[in-house]
């Protein structure tokens, strides 16, 4: 299994995520929306289903791919500490600037 | 404030948020590389701070500890970047109208704190690396 970086630094991978995110979509759409060949993004698409990102099921004679929830599902408890952090952080810092005089002082040093 | 995570070419992963603020970016260059305002803000209060690339900057970690790093890039008033631990903070100031200032903030960290094993981190990388792609859906 290839490293999830090496997956996803793929600019068309990341792509095909990012269509993917509105819902379920054919191979050929896919094709399509991509401007690549079918063999190239059926390639691409194997990459991010052996990365346990997209997972596809047969519908009549249509492969539909979609988002894996599972990753995806995990966002928020492991960002979400450093984006509170920084968040409050700033939230300080707009504060902060408020009350700070624009120029310089030498009372400040 | 707009929020992006992404892998860096290292594999690490990289939180960059933005923020506009309704100050010209010299004040706001003070208020990140002064130690005196830098407390009133950061998450950490600032133990130590030379103003200098490769000068010591230290935070107190509020449990009687340090978290120790060196200044690494100091362009007033436009970027100043230091590492903290085995992280890197990146602060980039641009202009904003006559009297705004974008900060464009990155923290690049490692994953493995926040894991028990390598196939359980990366899957969180990937979970994070989904949501930037949401967001640049949503963008």
């Amino acid at each position: 299994m290839a490293n999830a970086f090496e997956v996803l630094a793929e600019p068309r991978r990341r792509q095909i995520l990012d269509l993917l995110r509105g819902g379920e979509l054919p191979v050929g759409e896919l094709v399509h929306r991509v401007g690549l060949t079918q063999p190239a993004v059926s390639k691409h698409l194997r990459v991010l289903r052996e990365a346990g990102l997209v997972e596809v099921r047969q519908d009549a004679q249509r492969r539909l791919y979609r988002l894996r929830p599972g990753p995806l599902a995990e966002i928020d408890s492991w960002l979400a500490p450093y984006r509170l952090l920084w968040e409050q952080g700033f939230d300080s810092l707009a504060q902060h600037l408020s009350t700070m005089p624009d120029e310089q002082t030498g009372a400040e040093q | 404030m707009t929020n992006v995570v992404r892998a860096t070419a290292e594999g690490r992963c990289e939180l960059r948020m933005e923020r506009r603020f309704p100050h010209p970016p010299r004040k706001v260059w003070r208020a990140l590389t002064e130690s005196a305002h830098l407390s009133r803000w950061y998450p950490f209060p600032v133990r130590e701070l030379e103003l200098a690339v490769g000068g010591t900057i230290s935070f107190d970690d509020g449990q009687g500890g340090a978290l120790s790093g060196v200044v690494t890039v100091l362009d007033p008033p436009g970027v100043f970047a230091f590492s903290e631990q085995d992280d890197l903070l990146r602060f980039e100031l641009h202009s904003d109208g006559p009297d705004g200032c974008l900060l464009v903030f990155t923290h690049v960290f490692d994953d493995s704190g926040h894991s028990a094993n390598n196939t359980e981190g990366w899957q969180k990388c990937l979970a994070v690396l989904g949501e930037a792609l949401a967001q640049d859906a949503e963008g």
